[in-house]
């Protein structure tokens, strides 16, 4: 009997600890995210003591985590257009994920999200990319929650 | 820097695949269009550099990222309207019934 397993890595990060993952958790965002320009590939960790939020962190800067929270875009309203996801890939109905990012104040009072410009992630294809949306009366802090 | 003077209609390339057409000239305003392969991202540069500041203070946000981001989930689950249990008795009342 022959058992098949998943290439089996381990992210070491200063921050979340030792965190296993496969080849196929790998996302990667080809224009790199506005700040950090230069890292391409991350993934997204989930924790169940941080949830609903999840932690996008780089495989190339470890010191790099964002804290994201995905978001319910049909129900915001939110639609990236559809030139600026065309570097995603082809998408089934459900393939695309939607992620404000997030930053949290001292003390976690302030928690605000970035509305006008999401993260976008196929989950089909793995690629990802932040759009930043042409509606000008998103927030870039809105107070959670929403 | 380069600086070129065009008119209105005329074009720039910037390498094989970038165009930048200038469309209309009005008082201090310039209308331009681009052309460019999705892979090329095109924003207003203080809208680009607000998300800039805003990403690298979301991942500042705590050298221990991971505590915070929990204290925060506690925080927000404290903040929204708490949902009603399900009742005592009712089906999905016991999490020993799979």
């Amino acid at each position: 009997m022959t058992i098949l397993t998943a290439t089996s890595l381990t992210y070491r990060s200063p921050k979340l600890g030792d965190v296993p993952y496969g080849p196929d958790d790998v996302i990667r965002f080809p224009q790199g995210l506005p700040g950090f320009e230069r890292l391409r590939e991350f993934l997204l960790v989930t924790r169940e003591e941080c949830a609903p939020f999840v932690l996008l962190a780089s495989l190339e800067d470890p010191e790099v985590t964002l804290p994201l929270m995905p978001l319910a875009a049909a129900t915001l309203g939110l639609a990236a257009p559809a030139e600026a996801l065309r570097a995603l890939g082809h998408a089934g109905e459900d393939a695309l994920g939607y992620y404000a990012v997030v930053s949290i104040g001292v003390d976690a009072r302030e928690i605000i999200a970035n509305l006008r410009a999401p993260v976008v992630v196929n989950l089909d294809t793995r690629l990802g990319c932040q759009v930043i949306l042409p509606d000008e009366t998103l927030p870039l802090a809105a107070p959670l929650p929403l | 820097m380069l600086v070129l003077t065009r008119r209105i209609g005329e074009r720039l390339r910037i390498g094989p695949d970038v165009e930048v057409v200038v469309l209309d000239v009005r008082g201090r305003d310039v209308r331009l269009g681009v052309t460019a392969p999705a892979h090329v991202a095109i924003h207003r540069e203080e809208i680009y550099l607000r998300i800039q500041d805003a990403n690298r203070a979301a991942a500042l946000a705590g050298q221990d990222v991971a505590t915070a981001l929990a204290q925060a989930a506690r925080e927000l689950r404290s903040r929204r309207p708490q949902t009603t249990p399900a009742k005592e008795g009712s089906p999905c009342a016991s999490s020993s019934v799979r």
